[in-house]
């Protein structure tokens, strides 16, 4: 996976972004999906203590939220930016929630999806350096200065 | 140090005059309104007992003073600038004149929020999960919520808690109490109750208001809920 | 030259006059609204004990057949807040129900957030009323600010009619009936008629105690002329709440000076604006009480109130502030004297500031019943035993 940072902000390349709901999208060999929250997600809720993904056999259109989350200062939703049905939680979660803070784009997945309309919906969201560039815009509009990280966060070696 | 209040004339000269006054009617259309004001004579007692006034640049004479001459331009400060650093103890019922300051800034606050001004938003940054808590189990504090990270202030004392939260919920002689994620056990039609009178009293407007993503998610468990018990309700 | 029949101050002396109180009754008001159609009053079961409220009248505390109306702070937080109050009824053998079908108050959002409105906070508080009743019990309240808040509600319902008929209205639609109870009773209100009852089973000698009394905001300040008042005690210039209960148990009770202020929780304070809460409850509570009192416990009966005082102290002791003050309710304290274990149902291990020279100062062999609770955390965790029964607790 390869690395970039902005403001210590942390972005995959390799991964599809919804860039304003903060949400990314990987794509697996069998069709299905993981999705997750970016980096910046989770350095602006803080260190999390809760989160509640929907069960497996929910469906969910794009935008809707598949799991809530909640930290010290903060609740709300991890939207899909996906249509599809989940076929996997993360129930490594539940043992350590953090690892949405400290493994973001690995271990911290919340959801595996079996989407509906992969293809349509993959072009309202961006990859690669296009996904670099909305995000340094995004950073900027919003004023975010840097992005916290706490400890046993995965080292992600910058390409 | 708490911020100086600033009471300035217009010191809110972006909103117009008739907006200001529309609030300040909002308030005073409220059935409450002729229970809590009766017109403030000065004596400075609700300041004296008030604890938020010893902290804060705050008074509640100021309030009801401002709302009894009908300064909607002031009102309209005050409902953004200092209601908030009320702390609802109600020691300024003690007016000797029976107005409540405290009711009337409940009034305004009820007003501030449902009209989605942003000095409420800001207010309420960091109490979400009590308002998601609250509204959807029916249960304000849960054993859950004792973690470090949410009361880093209270020491050493909440790692004790948090490491042995689960063995000692169930060290409990009361049945009802050995919960983790409420405080205590609830039923499931009390619940959908308690969703049905958010439902029909039209909090659930209110809380979009404030924070769409909080209201997303709690409508989203709500008309779950409310759909397995077999009613077809649609919040939006 | 006119002759003034000036009486000195010392020998004025203040009686109460239930006929000369400034306000209407709201009973009789409640009672009317009744006949006409337009509620159900809940009556207090018998049998009952009476006791006086500030401008005189009777107050009717039920001694048994009580539906627990549970505090949402002290069941998850401080647990053995309720512990003790239900083993108080046990200890009696009284007929109580401990519910299920019970929703917070949801006054601490209301106060804190103003996320709610009339109709709900009282559609609500009626629900809960309306549950008990279903069930042939009469609503016991646990927490201060419910137990403030719904005096509210019920007064607002009597003399707002357009409330009233929105509630009755969402009420149908639940299938329930817009019900009021009689009275509207605190637990501590029960503690403290039930005293003399409870001093007759104590076992635990208090009396080299001395204890400063924190009474709720909510309990006395909000529709003031509802709490107990007592010309024994204060002169009936305070409420005899806590303070009461406390003699009674023969524990020597020290006024200070700020007794009247808040305890600085502020509903959302607690939470988001917390150096207001922690400062106001370390410098004009515990100091001033340390300071001109010097007291091995402090007492309220109310669970904001408990939480502020107490947890409050860690950041004042860091400050090296006069702290260090051990905080108990009351019925922790009745159970406490009636032999109640500290540990498996005062539950006080939950509690920050340190209580164990307090417990010692009693004579409670301290590290023997922490072992025997932790006897009972061993047996959970071994998987041998579930949880930890009334039985376990008791014997």
């Amino acid at each position: 996976m390869g690395y970039t940072k902005i403001n210590e902000c942390v972005i995959a390349k390799d991964l599809y972004y919804a860039v304003e709901d903060n949400t990314w999208v990987r794509v697996h060999d069998d069709g299905t999906v993981y999705i997750g929250m970016t980096d910046i997600a989770q350095s602006l809720a803080g260190p999390i203590l809760h989160a509640k993904a929907k069960p497996v056999g929910k469906a969910r259109k794009k935008g809707r939220p598949i799991a809530t989350v909640e930290s010290g200062k903060w609740v709300g939703p991890i939207k899909t930016p996906i249509s599809g049905e989940i076929v996997e939680v993360n129930e490594e979660l539940a043992a350590d929630v953090q690892l949405l803070n400290k493994s973001p784009y690995n271990k911290g997945w919340v959801v595996r999806m079996q989407p509906d309309n992969l293809e349509e919906e993959l072009k309202d969201m961006v990859t690669g350096d296009e996904a670099v560039l909305k995000y340094k815009e995004k950073i900027e509009r919003d004023g975010i200065e840097a992005c916290a990280h706490i400890e046993g966060t995965d080292s992600y070696e910058e390409e | 140090m708490p911020q100086a209040l600033d009471i300035r004339q217009n010191k809110y000269s972006d909103v117009s005059q008739e907006e200001k006054d529309r609030l300040f009617q909002e308030c005073k259309d409220d059935e409450r309104w002729s229970h809590i004001l009766y017109g403030c004579y000065e004596c400075g007692i609700c300041v004296a007992a008030c604890p938020s006034a010893r902290f804060y640049d705050f008074s509640p004479r100021l309030i009801a003073q401002a709302v009894a001459r009908e300064d909607t331009d002031l009102v309209y400060t005050l409902m953004n600038d200092s209601v908030w650093d009320c702390s609802q103890c109600f020691s300024c019922d003690r007016c000797p004149r029976g107005n409540s300051p405290g009711q009337i800034i409940t009034v305004m606050r009820e007003v501030a929020v449902k009209n989605g001004l942003n000095t409420a938003k800001e207010a309420l940054e960091g109490y979400g999960r009590i308002i998601y808590k609250i509204m959807s189990t029916g249960s304000q504090v849960s054993p859950d919520m004792l973690q470090p990270n949410a009361f880093p202030d209270w020491g050493h004392h909440v790692h004790e808690i948090a490491d042995n939260l689960e063995v000692w919920r169930k060290a409990l002689p009361p049945e009802t109490l050995h919960t983790i994620e409420t405080g205590w056990k609830v039923d499931e039609k009390t619940i959908i109750e308690l969703y049905l009178i958010w439902h029909m009293t039209g909090v659930m407007d209110l809380i979009l208001g404030i924070d769409e993503g909080l209201h997303m998610i709690l409508v989203d468990v709500m008309e779950e809920r409310l759909e397995e018990a077999g009613y077809d309700i649609e919040f939006d | 030259m006119i002759h003034l029949p000036v009486t000195k101050a010392s020998e004025r002396i203040f009686k109460i006059d239930p006929d000369k109180a400034p306000t209407h009754d709201l009973k009789e008001e409640l009672f009317q609204l009744e006949k006409e159609g337009e509620l159900e009053v809940i009556r207090v079961p018998e049998p009952y004990m009476e006791v006086k409220t500030k401008y005189g009248r009777i107050k009717k505390i039920p001694v048994e057949k009580t539906w627990h109306h549970k505090s949402c702070g002290q069941c998850g937080h401080i647990p053995g807040y309720s512990t003790s109050i239900f083993w108080l009824n046990r200890a009696f053998g009284l007929d109580y129900f401990d519910p299920t079908d019970q929703t917070s108050c949801t006054a601490w959002n209301y106060y804190a957030s103003a996320t709610s409105n009339p109709e709900a906070q009282a559609a609500v508080a009626i629900r809960n009323f309306a549950a008990a009743h279903e069930v042939g019990y009469f609503p016991l309240i646990h927490c201060g600010t419910s137990f403030g808040h719904y005096k509210e509600v019920r007064h607002a319902l009597v003399h707002q009619p357009e409330l009233r008929r929105k509630v009755r209205d969402i009420m149908k639609r639940l299938g329930k009936k817009l019900v009021v109870p009689e009275e509207v009773v605190h637990y501590s209100e029960w503690v403290l008629a039930m005293k003399d009852r409870i001093a007759e089973r104590q076992v635990i000698d208090m009396s080299n105690i001395t204890a400063t009394v924190h009474p709720a905001c909510h309990y006395h300040k909000l529709i003031e002329e509802d709490a107990i008042y007592d010309s024994e005690i204060y002169g009936a210039q305070r409420s005899a709440i806590i303070t009461s209960t406390l003699k009674a148990l023969g524990i020597n009770v020290a006024d200070y000076s700020t007794w009247f202020d808040c305890c600085g929780f502020g509903f959302r304070h607690i939470l988001v604006s917390r150096d207001f809460s922690r400062s106001f409850s370390v410098q004009r509570k515990i100091e001033v009480m340390k300071e001109e009192a010097n007291p091995d416990i402090t007492v309220t009966h109310d669970t904001g109130c408990v939480t502020t005082l107490d947890q409050s102290q860690v950041v004042g002791k860091a400050h090296n502030k006069k702290v260090g003050l051990p905080v108990m309710a009351d019925s922790q304290v009745a159970a406490l004297a009636m032999g109640a274990h500290p540990y498996k149902v005062l539950q006080l291990h939950w509690h920050n500031t340190d209580n164990k020279p307090f417990l010692r100062k009693i004579g409670i062999d301290v590290d023997k019943s922490w072992a025997e609770f932790e006897a009972e955390c061993e047996l959970i965790k071994s998987g041998k035993k579930e949880y930890m029964t009334w039985e376990d607790a008791e014997k």
